[in-house]
C-alpha cells in the first residue's frame, strides 16, 4: 500500500529534502511542543562584525573554537559544517537577522507583526508562536531558509567563504547558443549549504518535520526561481551579433515578497499517515540506513491536502497543519501580544484599517504634532540649513 | 517517540539527546517584547564591486572572449600566412575567403545562409552587369543586394536570426557596391575577378563588425609585410579600449546609475550602455581590420561623439567607414543627379535599410537626417553672418573667417535622439 501511494504521488510532488517519516502522525498527541530552531537565535546573539574576528581567531588557534553562546545553539551537525567552511557563520548570522528584518517589513500592516525579542534573555527569536504549526511559522522556516541561501551565495561570491570556489571550468556550452559562461556554483553552493545547515536544525521525532523541512526547501525553492538573467546585444548598428549574458542574485525583498504571496496562498495539509507499514519495514529500514547514511536524502511526499478536494500542494506552496490563532488578544501561551496599542489605519479595509486590525474593539484617534525639519537649503560652503515645520498628525490606536 | 523513523536523514536521535541539552524553561512563558531591531544598512540594495566583477565581469568577458578569439585568432592566421611568406596572389584571395568562412560558420553557424546568398546574388550582380552593359555596374548591384535584403528582412529570415546576422549582412552589400561604383568611377580600371572578389567580400578581418573598407585597401594585402610595419602598439590598446567598454557597457553603467528613479536619467542610462557598446564593438572591429593587415584611419571617436561640435560631427564620428561609404557612394552619386534634399533623404534611407526596416528607427533616422541639414543651413548662415568657424565641420587652416577662436555653438543633441536609437 505505502508504495502504490508513492508511485501516486511521485509525479507531483517530489520533495527534495523531506526524509522518511513513517508513522504516527497525530499531531496533538505529542506531549512536548515544537519549538522554533534554535539556530535561530545567532540572530541576536551573534554581531556579524564580532563573527569576523571570531573568524580570525579561529583560524588562528584552534579549529575547533566556536563562541560558546554559539556553540549552544547549533546541534552537532551544525558546527562541523561551520567548523568545516570557515567564514560561513558570518553569512549564517546576517541571514537570521535579513530575515528578521524582512519579516517585519512584510508583516508590518498585519495583526501579527511579526515580534521578535532581541533581548539575551529570553532565548527565542520570534517566541513561541512557532510551537503551533501555522501558516505565520510556515512563513518564518521558509524565510530563514531563505535568508541563509541567500547570503551564504553572497558571501560565496564575496569570496569570504574559503571552501566555495567558483569552478570556471565547467562554463556554459559552447556552439551557437549564447548561453551564460559564468560561475554558476555560487547558487548551488549557498543552496546545499542551506539544505545541509537548516534542515538539520530540524529533529526528525518532530511531528511537523516534514511541513518544516517543506518549507525550507520552499524558500530555498524561491531563491533560486527569483535569480535573474540579464543579457545585453553587441554588434553593428545595434544588431545583436554577440550576445552577452550572466545571471543576478536577486534582492532578498524581492524574495520576501515573493514568500508573502505564498503565505496569503498556503495550502493546510496534514501528514501522512502510513500507520500499518511500519513494523514490517521497520528493521529493514534500519539496516538500510547504515549503509546509505551519506547518500542523499530522498524525497518522501508525506503531506497530503488536509481537505481531500483541494490540489495537493506544490513545490513552493507553503504548507501548514494547523489554523492560526487570530491574533487579537494577549495569549502568553501562544506568545501572542494581541493587537492592543497598535496603531491602525482608519480608510483602509484592508488587514491594517481599523476594523480589522482592533478586532472590532474600539480605537482611539490621537493628534500629535509632529516636528520635521523642512525646506532646507544649501549654503556656499558646505551648510545645509532647515527650518523645523510643525505639523499635525492623526493616529488611531487600538485599544 | 520511538515510534518515527528517520529514513536515510542522517540524524542520530540518540545521540542527540545526550550532547543537545534542552535549555529552554517551557515553564516560562515568553512573550517578544519587540525591542527596535535596529536595521541593518547592508540590506543589499546594491549590488557589491566583487559581486559585480564575479556576477557581470567575468561571465561578460570570458562568454564574449569566447567569441572574439575565433574572428581575431582567424584574422591573425590569414595575415602570418600570406604576409609574411611568399604566396600566389590567388592563393592569398582563396585563403582570405576561407578564414571568413570558418569564422563566420563558427559565429552564425547555420544562418551563414543568408550570408552566402547575398554574396552571392552580390558579386553575381556585378560580374553580369559588367560583362553585359559595363555601365551603371554600381545602381545594379545595389538594387539586387537592396531587394536580398527586403526579402530575407519581411519574408525569408526569422527575426531572431536576422537581428543576429544584419549586421554582417550590412558589410557584405557595403563591400559589394562600393566595388560596383568604383567600376562605374574608374577609380578601379578592371573588374576583380571571382577570387579576388571572394576574397574581399570574406575577409576575416572586417566580417563579422566591420568595418567597410574599400577594395583598393584590401588588395594591400598582396604586399608584402615586415615585423616593423605591424601596428602591434595600436593593436592592444584598441583591444583594451574595446574590452573598457565592453565592460563599461554592460556592468558598470547600469551598476552606477542602479535605479535612477527618473525617466531621463533612465533613458541617459540605456543611451550610454548603448553607445559604449557600439564604441566596443567599433574598437573590436579595428583591432581585427588590423590583425588582418588591413590599413584604415580609425572607426569611431567616442570623444568627438560624447562632447560633440554638432550633430552633423557625431553622425560621421559615430561609424567612419560607414560615413565614407554613404557619402561615397549614396550621397555623392545622388547629389549630382537630383540636388542635395534628395540625396540626403536617400543616404538616410539607406542608413534605415542597414538598421533593419523599423518604422521607429526610420522616423528617426530621417529625422535626424532633417535636423542634420537644419542645423548645417543654420550654422552656414551664421558663419557667413558672423564671418566666425561655426560651421558643423571644424574650419580648414586657410578659411576665409576672420574669428578663428573657440567660438562655436555646442548643440547636443544627443540626449534627445539617442534613447531613442536604443530603444
Amino acid at each position: 500500500m505505502r508504495f502504490g501511494w508513492r508511485r501516486e504521488v511521485a509525479g507531483w510532488h517530489l520533495l527534495t529534502g523531506v526524509a522518511l517519516l513513517l508513522l504516527c502522525a497525530t499531531i496533538s498527541a505529542t506531549g512536548k511542543k515544537a519549538r522554533e530552531p534554535k539556530w535561530w537565535s545567532i540572530a541576536k546573539i551573534a554581531d556579524p562584525s564580532n563573527l569576523i574576528s571570531n573568524h580570525i581567531k579561529s583560524n588562528s588557534l584552534t579549529d575547533h573554537y566556536l563562541d560558546p553562546a554559539i556553540h549552544r545553539i547549533l546541534r552537532k551537525k551544525q558546527r562541523r559544517l561551520v567548523r568545516e567552511n570557515p567564514g560561513v557563520l558570518v553569512a549564517i548570522a546576517k541571514g537570521a537577522r535579513h530575515a528578521v528584518h524582512e519579516c517585519k517589513h512584510q508583516f508590518r500592516n498585519r495583526r501579527w507583526n511579526c515580534s521578535t525579542s532581541s533581548s539575551n534573555r529570553s532565548k527565542r527569536l520570534f517566541g513561541k508562536i512557532v510551537s503551533r504549526a501555522c501558516r505565520e511559522t510556515a512563513f518564518l522556516y521558509a524565510l530563514t531558509s531563505a535568508a541563509v541561501t541567500h547570503t551564504v551565495t553572497r558571501a560565496c561570491t564575496e569570496g569570504s567563504i574559503d571552501s566555495c570556489n567558483c569552478d570556471y571550468r565547467t562554463e556554459g556550452p559552447s556552439g551557437l547558443d549564447w548561453e551564460w559562461g559564468g560561475c554558476s556554483d555560487n547558487i548551488d553552493f549557498g543552496d546545499n549549504f542551506s539544505r545541509l545547515f537548516v534542515d538539520a536544525g530540524e529533529k526528525g521525532r518532530d511531528p511537523r518535520f516534514p511541513m518544516n523541512l517543506h518549507n525550507n526547501e520552499v524558500g530555498r525553492l524561491h531563491v533560486k526561481s527569483e535569480m535573474r538573467k540579464e543579457c545585453k546585444c553587441h554588434g553593428m548598428s545595434g544588431s545583436c551579433t554577440v550576445k552577452t549574458c550572466w545571471w543576478r542574485l536577486p534582492y532578498f525583498r524581492r524574495v520576501g515578497d515573493a514568500l508573502k504571496d505564498r503565505f496569503d496562498g498556503a495550502s493546510r495539509v496534514s501528514v501522512k499517515n502510513a500507520g500499518n507499514a511500519r513494523a514490517s519495514n521497520n528493521r529493514q529500514r534500519n539496516r538500510r540506513r547504515k549503509n546509505t547514511r551519506r547518500r542523499r536524502r530522498k524525497s518522501f511526499a508525506l503531506l497530503k491536502p488536509y481537505n481531500p478536494d483541494h490540489k495537493p500542494p506544490s513545490k513552493k506552496d507553503l504548507v501548514y497543519l494547523e489554523d492560526s490563532p487570530d491574533f487579537c488578544v494577549r495569549d502568553r501561551k501562544l506568545g501572542i501580544k494581541g493587537t492592543h496599542g497598535r496603531e491602525c489605519n482608519k480608510t483602509s479595509i484592508g488587514v491594517d484599517g481599523c476594523d480589522l486590525m482592533c478586532c472590532g474593539r474600539e480605537y482611539h484617534t490621537r493628534v500629535i504634532e509632529v516636528h520635521e525639519r523642512c525646506s532646507c537649503t544649501f549654503q556656499w560652503c558646505c551648510v545645509v540649513k532647515c527650518k523645523t515645520c510643525k505639523y499635525k498628525k492623526t493616529t488611531h490606536i487600538c485599544s | 517517540m520511538e515510534d518515527f523513523m528517520y529514513g536515510d536523514y542522517d540524524y542520530d536521535p540518540n545521540a542527540e539527546d545526550v550532547e543537545y541539552l534542552d535549555y529552554y524553561d517551557d515553564e516560562i512563558y515568553e512573550i517578544p517584547e519587540d525591542e527596535p531591531w535596529e536595521d541593518d544598512d547592508d540590506m543589499e540594495s546594491q549590488f557589491t564591486i566583487s559581486e559585480l566583477y564575479e556576477y557581470c565581469v567575468v561571465p561578460t568577458v570570458t562568454d564574449s572572449a569566447r567569441h572574439l578569439y575565433n574572428i581575431l585568432m582567424w584574422s591573425l592566421i590569414f595575415s602570418i600566412s600570406t604576409r609574411f611568406v611568399r604566396v600566389p596572389a590567388c592563393l592569398v584571395h582563396l585563403m582570405s575567403a576561407a578564414c571568413g568562412c570558418v569564422v563566420a560558420w563558427q559565429l552564425f553557424g547555420q544562418r551563414t545562409v543568408y550570408m552566402a546568398s547575398l554574396t552571392g546574388v552580390g558579386g553575381l550582380s556585378l560580374l553580369i552587369s559588367n560583362a553585359l552593359v559595363k555601365a551603371r555596374r554600381g545602381p545594379w548591384t545595389c538594387v539586387a543586394c537592396v531587394v536580398v535584403m527586403t526579402v530575407c528582412e519581411l519574408w525569408w529570415a526569422d527575426p531572431v536570426d536576422w537581428h543576429s546576422i544584419r549586421g554582417a549582412q550590412m558589410i557584405i552589400l557595403m563591400k559589394v557596391v562600393s566595388v560596383g561604383y568604383d567600376l562605374d568611377a574608374r577609380t578601379l580600371t578592371t573588374c576583380p575577378g571571382i577570387f579576388e572578389l571572394l576574397g574581399y567580400i570574406l575577409n576575416p578581418g572586417s566580417i563579422i563588425f566591420g568595418p567597410w573598407v574599400s577594395f583598393k585597401t584590401y588588395m594591400k594585402v598582396l604586399e608584402p609585410a615586415s615585423w616593423k610595419t605591424w601596428p602591434i602598439l595600436r593593436i592592444l590598446q584598441s583591444l583594451a579600449a574595446s574590452l573598457l567598454f565592453l565592460i563599461k557597457s554592460t556592468c558598470v553603467i547600469s551598476w552606477i546609475l542602479a535605479d535612477p528613479g527618473n525617466k531621463w536619467m533612465l533613458a541617459y542610462r540605456d543611451a550610454l550602455a548603448f553607445r559604449t557598446s557600439h564604441y566596443f564593438v567599433s574598437y573590436m572591429s579595428e583591432v581585427s581590420a588590423l590583425l588582418a593587415g588591413l590599413e584604415l584611419v580609425g572607426v569611431a571617436n567616442p570623444g568627438s561623439i560624447e562632447v560633440p561640435r554638432s550633430l552633423g560631427e557625431v553622425v560621421v564620428f559615430w561609424n567612419m567607414p560607414m560615413h565614407h561609404w554613404l557619402k561615397t557612394y549614396v550621397f555623392k552619386p545622388v547629389r549630382g543627379q537630383l540636388g542635395v534634399f534628395w540625396a540626403l533623404l536617400f543616404t538616410y534611407s539607406m542608413s534605415a535599410l542597414f538598421h533593419g526596416l523599423n518604422f521607429q528607427l526610420a522616423a528617426v533616422l530621417l529625422s535626424l537626417g532633417f535636423y542634420t541639414y537644419v542645423e548645417h543651413s543654420l550654422r552656414y548662415k551664421l558663419a557667413s553672418a558672423f564671418d566666425a568657424c561655426i560651421l558643423a565641420r571644424p574650419c580648414p587652416e586657410n578659411c576665409g573667417h576672420s574669428q578663428k577662436g573657440m567660438l562655436f555653438i555646442p548643440i547636443s543633441f544627443l540626449f534627445f535622439f539617442f534613447p531613442c536609437l536604443s530603444q
